[in-house]
């Protein structure tokens, strides 16, 4: 699954979020938005989502429009905010996307959550999971009826620096067992860079791309390569790109 | 405190200073009774009683059901057509503020001594706060549980019943609260002001006779009512939110 912004222009009221935006995210590749707030990129992965329209040019999903992916249940989201409903313990609100989209026996909701080490917690109600735990059972939510294609819209910004860099790790291991096309937004450059294929570097008034890094670091990565000297560089090229585009922004 | 402890001790305490209260006003007893004396006509007229009260449950039950049903069914065209809120407003705000002993007036006018006077106060009474509330509940659910919903590309249906009602069912309960309790004294409002049957005629009839012993006892059986109903809803309130208290361990 291909996701290709050509040209893509959003507008809201007078303000201009999105400018001639094109960029082709791989099947399979792990492409994060990274840039000051204001840069539109969020707005872009709502695009993709489905959830926004663009007002000119156009976002293709595997030749389909988003929608249509949607419709045909190959996109799964998780943003900041845990999308859990209080009242449906966290098995159930895993299994509540198997119950919308029907794609019963996608993965299983029970070994999921195993996996993702949540064991003891399958009928512990979202309240009585700290934050990093919720945000697992979000990201289990979205990858239950196994989509191709996963949109994460800082989904670990609300979490304190060790359990980022835990879930970031964790990340990584669930992805590298199961391949998806995966757009991802955040604010930390160390987390852009340890999880990604491509960093794109988007500046802001109007929101368009500044650069598009590519990472050059081997996989797997773990907390290890944190220290590498390779990390630390590839680190220091994703800030400098991202200084250069908040500098653009003004 | 235990909340049942509270309870008994204020069981047990209303009699005391009503004791209390004769002793040092010294009233007559057919000013104010004493507590024995109400008990004897609970007891001695319980059939009078009860089949007045029975006649208030009804119009309170039927007026009450019919205010749930177009209250929410309003809610729910709220949701999907904003027009229709603001078409609304002005005979909500009408509806809820308009003294509802003259309406109650009118409507004996015109529909003298039958049931329906007093189911339209009851509904008038109760409808608001179920409306304002489920109004509000269903405009509450998270917008990032509606994405992910959006995204997995659900029916308004399933939107409505996974997502919108169990986001609305806080404040739904929450106006039962309110609600449920008022239904009891509008019904007995309502025939207070014109009826042959129900507790508010009892109380209109006991008082032109100076039986001020029925008087109370009447006002012992409504005040337990509404009281029941106010812990009904409380019990399941405590029922269907039981996973909000559930221990961690």
């Amino acid at each position: 699954m291909t996701i290709e912004f050509s040209q893509v222009n959003k507008r809201f009221g007078d303000i201009v979020a999105l400018q001639e935006v094109s960029l082709t995210v791989e099947d399979g590749e792990f492409v994060t938005l990274i840039g000051p707030s204001g840069c539109g990129k969020t707005t872009m992965l709502r695009i993709a989502a489905g959830l926004e329209e663009p007002t000119g040019g156009s976002v293709l999903v595997n030749g389909d429009t988003p929608r249509n992916a949607c419709r045909e249940h190959q996109i799964g989201v998780a943003f900041q905010r845990p999308a859990l409903l209080a009242s449906r313990s966290a098995l159930s609100n895993v299994s509540m996307t198997l119950e919308i989209t029907g794609l019963d026996g996608a993965l299983s909701p029970d070994e999921l959550l195993t996996d993702f080490g949540l064991g003891e917690f399958h009928h512990h109600y979202p309240h009585q999971l700290s934050g990093g735990m919720q945000q697992r059972v979000n990201i289990a939510a979205a990858l239950v009826h196994n989509p191709a294609i996963l949109l994460l819209d800082e989904p670990f910004g609300a979490l304190d620096e060790l359990t980022r860099e835990a879930m970031g790790e964790w990340l990584g291991g669930v992805l590298s067992k199961s391949a998806k096309t995966v757009i991802f937004v955040t604010h930390s450059v160390e987390e852009a860079t340890i999880l990604s294929d491509r960093v794109v570097v988007l500046s802001a008034r109007p929101g368009r791309i500044a650069e598009v890094i590519e990472v050059g670091l081997p996989r797997p990565r773990s907390r290890a390569s944190r220290t590498d000297e390779d990390y630390l560089r590839e680190v220091a090229r994703v800030r400098t790109s991202l200084y250069q585009a908040v500098e653009l922004s003004n | 405190m235990n909340d049942r402890l509270a309870y008994l001790i204020m069981i047990v305490s209303v009699p005391i200073l009503w004791v209390l209260a004769i002793q040092i006003t010294g009233f007559p007893s057919f000013l104010l009774p004493p507590p024995d004396m109400v008990g004897d006509v609970l007891w001695t007229e319980r059939e009078l009683l009860a089949s007045h009260t029975w006649t208030t449950i009804v119009e309170a039950l039927t007026g009450y059901a019919v205010a749930n049903a177009i209250a929410i069914a309003l809610s729910i065209s709220f949701l999907y057509l904003p027009w229709m809120e603001s078409l609304a407003l002005p005979w909500t705000v009408v509806i809820k503020n308009v003294p509802f002993v003259t309406i109650a007036s009118i409507l004996i006018i015109i529909l003298g001594d039958t049931p329906l006077p007093k189911i339209i106060i009851v509904v008038l009474i109760t409808f608001f706060p179920i409306l304002a509330n489920v109004t509000k509940g269903l405009k509450s659910a998270d917008p990032v549980l509606l994405d992910r919903m959006q995204t997995l590309d659900s029916s308004q249906w399933e939107i409505f019943t996974k997502v919108r009602w169990p986001s609305a069912l806080p404040y739904y309960i929450a106006a039962h609260e309110i609600a449920f309790t008022g239904s009891i004294i509008g019904a007995v409002v309502a025939e207070w002001l014109f009826a042959r049957k129900g507790l508010g005629y009892l109380i209109v009839q006991s008082m032109s006779q100076y039986r001020a012993d029925r008087v109370w006892a009447v006002t012992i059986v409504a005040s337990a009512l509404a009281v029941g109903a106010y812990l009904l809803v409380k019990a399941i309130e405590k029922y269907l939110f039981r996973w909000q208290v559930q221990d961690l361990s």
